[in-house]
């Protein structure tokens, strides 16, 4: 408890570190880190369900991509500032080095088990990003007319 | 110039500073399309990677025009990024006339930077908890936070020439690989491997892979098998440089 608790809170700072990497509005910021914080949660979460890289990858990714998209209708800006630093703690950023480190000390069963959970997580994220950007596509279609600029004709022809 | 050259200018150099300050392939695409449609064009085609766009439309009396730009090297800027599509929020919405909207666009590039401690400072926490995450003492925290610095400096002065990725990124890993060695020699880092795997986050190109896989299940297969490559090419330079640290000073730890 104690162990992931701690890891929620890293994942809060790296998150909010990486915002201040990629620039991101200091009003911004902590929003940045919370993100993070509740990505980690998820994915522990979910962890403790299933084993499955595949699904735990993909609900998280999922997750996170509803929580910027709400952040970005909320605070009036493009997702992308919320969900590229939750995100870090998602990013198999160690996997990908041990499968090369692997591939030159020619250690192919490690190597292969690495690339292996490194294409499955990577799968599992960016179907869930283009599942909750396909659903949030769509209900904006719903929302504003048959396509994105039909408002802005309807505005210009009532003026 | 016609309307259609400023609107089409516009909308290119719209489309390169949005990829160029992280943006999406497909945002940018719809972004653009958006902005096309609502000054009338039509026969709108827009065909982008992530270093090229090239787009072409016909004005409301069938004229036509085509633009075509090389997409400068992408450095993440998410404040710029919402500049931007704000410009292009307004843009669409009120249409002001196009021979202002070259003026615009430079305008709404005038953000407010953060100072550079600030940046060395963010680093520093992510990396830190970076560390701590990976299950690194005290002591890794340390190393990888001098190795970050570092890092920083090197990294800001191979990007001024804007030398290739993959050498900058093979150097800046001997740079950290070395020092890391020098460090858990002299007895302030103890794991050699989770020093190297926190520093290697700085500089390994993760969201520009998750990206590449995003653009291969959107469509955008073409871009994305090429930014796959790109991504797989600078991780094998990263451990290459690695792999030159560790033959060159390996034997002094246990690594």
């Amino acid at each position: 408890m104690v162990e992931n608790l701690t890891l929620v809170i890293y994942s809060f700072f790296a998150s909010l570190g990486f915002g201040i990497v990629f620039r991101i509005e200091k009003n911004n910021l902590c929003f940045a880190g919370i993100g993070g914080a509740l990505t980690r949660c998820v994915y522990l979460i979910l962890l403790n369900i299933t084993d499955k890289t595949l699904i735990y990858s993909l609900f998280t990714a999922m997750f996170t991509a509803l929580y910027a998209e709400c952040m970005a209708v909320w605070k009036k800006v493009p997702s992308t500032i919320f969900l590229y630093p939750s995100i870090i703690p998602l990013v198999p950023g160690n996997l990908l080095y041990n499968t090369v480190v692997n591939f030159i000390l020619q250690d192919a069963t490690k190597m292969l088990y690495n690339a292996r959970e490194c294409a499955v997580r990577l799968a599992g994220i960016s179907v869930g990003f283009v599942l909750i950007s396909t659903f949030t596509y769509h209900r904006r279609v719903y929302f504003l007319g048959k396509n994105f600029v039909g408002h802005l004709f309807q505005k210009k022809n009532s003026k | 110039m016609s309307d259609l050259e400023y609107i089409l200018d516009f909308v290119v150099n719209l489309g390169g500073k949005m990829l160029g300050t992280g943006a999406n392939l497909e945002r940018v695409n719809d972004t653009m399309n958006r902005v096309c449609l609502s000054y009338n064009l039509n026969s709108i085609s827009i065909f982008s990677l992530s270093k090229t766009i090239i787009i072409s439309a016909k004005s409301s009396n069938n004229f036509p025009g085509t633009r075509q730009i090389a997409v400068p090297r992408a450095v993440t800027h998410l404040e710029k990024l919402k500049c931007l599509n704000q410009l292009s929020r307004d843009v669409c919405e009120n249409t002001p006339p196009p021979q202002t909207l070259s003026a615009m666009l430079e305008e709404s590039e005038n953000v407010k930077e953060y100072p550079l401690s600030i940046v060395i400072l963010g680093y520093m926490i992510a990396l830190t908890s970076m560390c701590g995450i990976y299950g690194g003492s005290f002591g890794d925290m340390l190393s990888a936070n001098l190795i970050t610095i570092i890092l920083f400096y090197v990294t800001r002065l191979l990007g001024r020439p804007y030398l290739n990725r993959i050498i900058s990124n093979t150097l800046c890993m001997w740079i950290a690989g070395s020092l890391a060695v020098f460090f858990v020699f002299a007895g302030i880092g103890k794991h050699y491997s989770i020093i190297i795997i926190t520093n290697s986050m700085m500089i390994l190109p993760g969201i520009p892979l998750v990206n590449a896989v995003r653009n291969i299940f959107c469509g955008n297969e073409m871009n994305g098998i090429l930014e796959i490559l790109k991504v797989m090419l600078e991780t094998m330079a990263i451990v290459a440089g690695l792999c030159t640290s560790i033959y060159m000073f390996g034997g002094l730890v246990q690594w």
